[in-house]
């Protein structure tokens, strides 16, 4: 089962969001006990609007050259799309 | 540590599992009666793309055996105690769940409309011949909120056009949610014209609606369609969720926004 089969062929930054805005931030939700508990909601679509411009985009807003979509304030805290 | 991948009524799953986040292969507990699909890890989920990935295969290869509840990218459990309790918590609402999403899948649909109505300018505010920088300030944010309400009043036009019992797609949904798409302002002014829908849908009728969408497509040219799925019913949890807009009457589908 593939988890974004889409109808329209995908823009692929559409289909990211819809797997991101899924995995993290629906489903069976417990407070207090995630992994990445600075990434609460807020921070998320912080991250999501970031993956839903361009890397270009994402490359002028970032501070640093790396291209990293930053989910927290501090480079440790981010989630990475490196190996995307 | 115990990572949480789901809640789920299927009995033997795991041997067909492939390892999953940090490349550890995940197993079946039985928690109360209910099945928790948790692997050991010995150090937190990286923060990487590849790692949301590696979970929701896992939740993707758990769809074929049974009902799957998933939980939330990242949420570990430092002992088997701590597991136990907080499925206890919830057995009622996960059993519950179980039982009502049984035999469904999600789709998700996002919907832009590529030819908004335009927004009527509001009526200006009458100022004073030499307002100040803070008068002129307010009367800005004013029309900027203007706009917004008129954008949140057309998806909510949109939105009941899809969402309606009698739209041919939600016709074949047991339940939709939507939300206004949140875009960020370098997209342009017609993105903000987009929403997200969940349908939640058997999963012998994917291909039906798949087949309405189609055809609803034709119908709607100014309307540009994003088809995802089948996922596991992310949007149509309730247990363990702040998420509460969702009906459990089958027989009559509902729209609500998330937020």
């Amino acid at each position: 089962m593939k988890a974004a089969d889409g109808i329209t062929p995908p823009g692929h930054d559409m289909a990211l969001s819809e797997l991101l805005d899924r995995v993290l931030n629906r489903g069976v939700i417990i407070v207090g006990d995630l992994t990445i508990s600075i990434a609460d909601t807020d921070l998320i679509y912080v991250g999501l609007k970031v993956l839903l411009s361009s890397v270009e985009t994402a490359e002028r807003l970032r501070p640093v050259p790396a291209r990293t979509a930053t989910v927290a304030g501090d480079a440790g805290d981010a989630l990475s799309l490196r190996d995307h | 540590m115990l990572y949480l991948y789901a809640i789920t009524d299927a009995r033997s799953p795991t041997d067909a599992l492939s390892p999953g986040v940090n490349d550890v292969r995940p197993e079946l507990l039985s928690i109360g009666g209910l099945s928790v699909v948790v692997a050991q890890m010995s150090a937190a989920p990286p923060r990487k793309l590849s790692a949301v990935r590696q979970h929701m295969d896992v939740l993707a290869a758990l769809m074929p055996y049974g009902t799957v509840l998933p939980a939330r990218f990242g949420t570990v459990f430092d002992t088997r105690d701590e597991l136990d309790a907080a499925i206890d918590d919830m057995r009622g609402g996960a059993i519950a769940d179980l039982e009502r999403l049984r035999g469904y899948v999600e789709l998700g649909l996002t919907v832009t409309d590529l030819a908004p109505a335009p927004v009527a300018p509001s009526e200006p505010i009458p100022l004073a011949k030499h307002a100040g920088p803070g008068a002129l300030y307010m009367a800005a944010k004013r029309a900027e909120a203007a706009g917004r309400l008129a954008r949140e009043r057309a998806n909510e036009a949109l939105a009941a056009r899809i969402c309606d019992a009698d739209s041919p797609l939600a016709g074949i949904a047991a339940e939709t949610v939507w939300r206004t798409v949140d875009r960020p302002e370098s997209a342009g002014e017609a993105s903000a014209h987009a929403i997200s829908i969940a349908f939640l849908i058997r999963g012998e009728r994917v291909e039906a609606f798949r087949a309405a969408l189609s055809s609803f497509r034709s119908d709607n040219p100014q309307l540009d369609f994003l088809c995802t799925g089948p996922w596991p019913p992310f949007s149509f949890v309730s247990v363990g969720s702040s998420l509460s807009s969702t009906s459990s009457d089958h027989d009559k589908p509902s729209c609500s926004p998330h937020c």
